[in-house]
């Protein structure tokens, strides 16, 4: 109950966070394909390229989080987040360093907030992400996931097609990464299943599920995140999170914002 | 002309607060460093628009009541966020006099998160630019 609140408000807040001009955006797409008269454009569903624009406005997988493990519950409450209604000043979070956000973190920010690219070619199929301009492998080439690998920041993903449905598979988590801006558990026996299906030329669903025992005593099913096909000529900017600028915009602005330390004069 | 315009400004209930500190720099700064109902108008001189990555943020020169110079300091979206309104390197020069509006920290130090729209440099408006393909 508390979680489903914590999302309500994350909701709002994210919907208000979302940049007018997107939304401009998205209104004048959907001018040109509303009109009921023109019969939709092709397209083939199991080619998934192009930039995809979030129209989501959760953070993370669902408003209801499942409930936690004692393990998943420590490892919760050890997070100080700097989002949502646990957010304190100053806070812990990894990204406030530039670490890595990981799998699923990175991808909730690109059905969020930011675009993602998708590109896709026999054996694989690359995810580039906005946030912090790093990409994604997702092999289709027939491989096994490994067994009892080592973690990664994006862990080991394999993909595969059931009729239109692009179904990707995902382990090997690294337990340094937060699950969402809010503090959700990563444990290293997360799978992570997506699924991915182009409902016509304009629109990406993905949907989401976490089994992550040792973290969450149920699975976590995501809410249907929509992304639309972005216009032509949209490209994915280079937002790098550069640690040795957020050095300084920490010392400068947010520790003296949140009063951990005084700005210098 | 230089003279310090500060208003504290509590015009806003807590919902409408939500919505304000959540301008598109809480995309990915967070939030909780900011007062939610409190904003502060300042009138000042630029020395430094630093367009750094994942955020910019604006040095600026306040008097305060007395006349002491109270160095500033106003968190902005990331470069690709503000180049989207317009913004470039540029818009903001060492030396320019600013006039903008920032929500407060709530660690009582002189830092605030800018109020995009707010903000005049030498009396006028930033203009928006041409608008780019993504934001």
């Amino acid at each position: 109950m508390r979680n489903g609140m914590m999302s309500l408000v994350l909701a709002v807040m994210v919907a208000a966070a979302i940049p007018s001009s997107s939304i401009a955006q998205r209104g004048q797409r959907g001018a040109g394909t509303a009109n009921a008269a023109t019969p939709a454009p092709p397209h083939d569903p199991r080619d998934l390229s192009g930039v995809w624009t979030r129209t989501s406005r959760v953070l993370t997988m669902s408003a209801e989080t499942p409930p936690m493990t004692a393990w998943g519950k420590e490892k919760f409450d050890a997070t100080r987040p700097v989002y949502g209604p646990r957010a304190v000043p100053g806070g812990n979070d990894p990204m406030s360093n530039c670490d890595p956000l990981g799998i699923p973190r990175n991808l909730f920010l690109e059905v969020s907030i930011y675009p993602m690219e998708i590109l896709q070619t026999p054996k694989r199929t690359l995810q580039f992400f906005e946030w912090a301009h790093v990409w994604r492998e997702i092999w289709t080439d027939g491989r096994k996931l490994p067994q009892n690998p080592d973690p990664r920041w994006m862990g080991y993903s394999t993909g595969r097609w059931e009729g239109d449905t692009f179904i990707v598979d995902t382990i090997g988590m690294d337990e340094r990464t937060w699950l969402d801006h809010f503090g959700n558990p990563v444990s290293d026996d997360m799978r992570l299943e997506e699924r991915y299906r182009r409902v016509d030329r304009d629109t990406l669903e993905l949907t989401m599920t976490i089994n992550a025992p040792k973290a969450y005593t149920k699975p976590w099913v995501s809410e249907k995140k929509i992304m639309k096909l972005a216009p032509q000529g949209q490209e994915i900017q280079e937002l790098f999170c550069v640690p040795s600028e957020e050095q300084a915009f920490n010392r400068l602005v947010r520790d003296p914002a949140a009063g951990t330390s005084k700005p210098p004069q | 002309m230089r003279k310090a315009l500060v208003g504290l400004i509590r015009p806003f209930g807590l919902l409408a607060g939500l919505l304000m500190i959540c301008v598109p720099a809480a995309a990915h700064h967070g939030t909780s460093n900011y007062d939610q109902g409190k904003t502060v108008t300042l009138s000042g001189v630029v020395t430094g628009f630093v367009w750094s990555n994942p955020h910019a943020y604006l040095l600026f020169d306040v008097k305060d009541e007395k006349g002491n110079i109270v160095h500033w300091a106003g968190e902005m979206n990331s470069p690709t966020v503000l180049a989207g309104a317009g913004w470039t390197r540029t818009t903001l020069k060492v030396g320019d006099q600013v006039t903008l509006t920032l929500r407060a920290s709530v660690g009582g130090n002189p830092v605030g998160l800018i109020n995009r729209a707010s903000v005049l440099v030498n009396g006028k408006r930033v203009e928006p630019g041409p608008s780019q393909p993504q934001q």
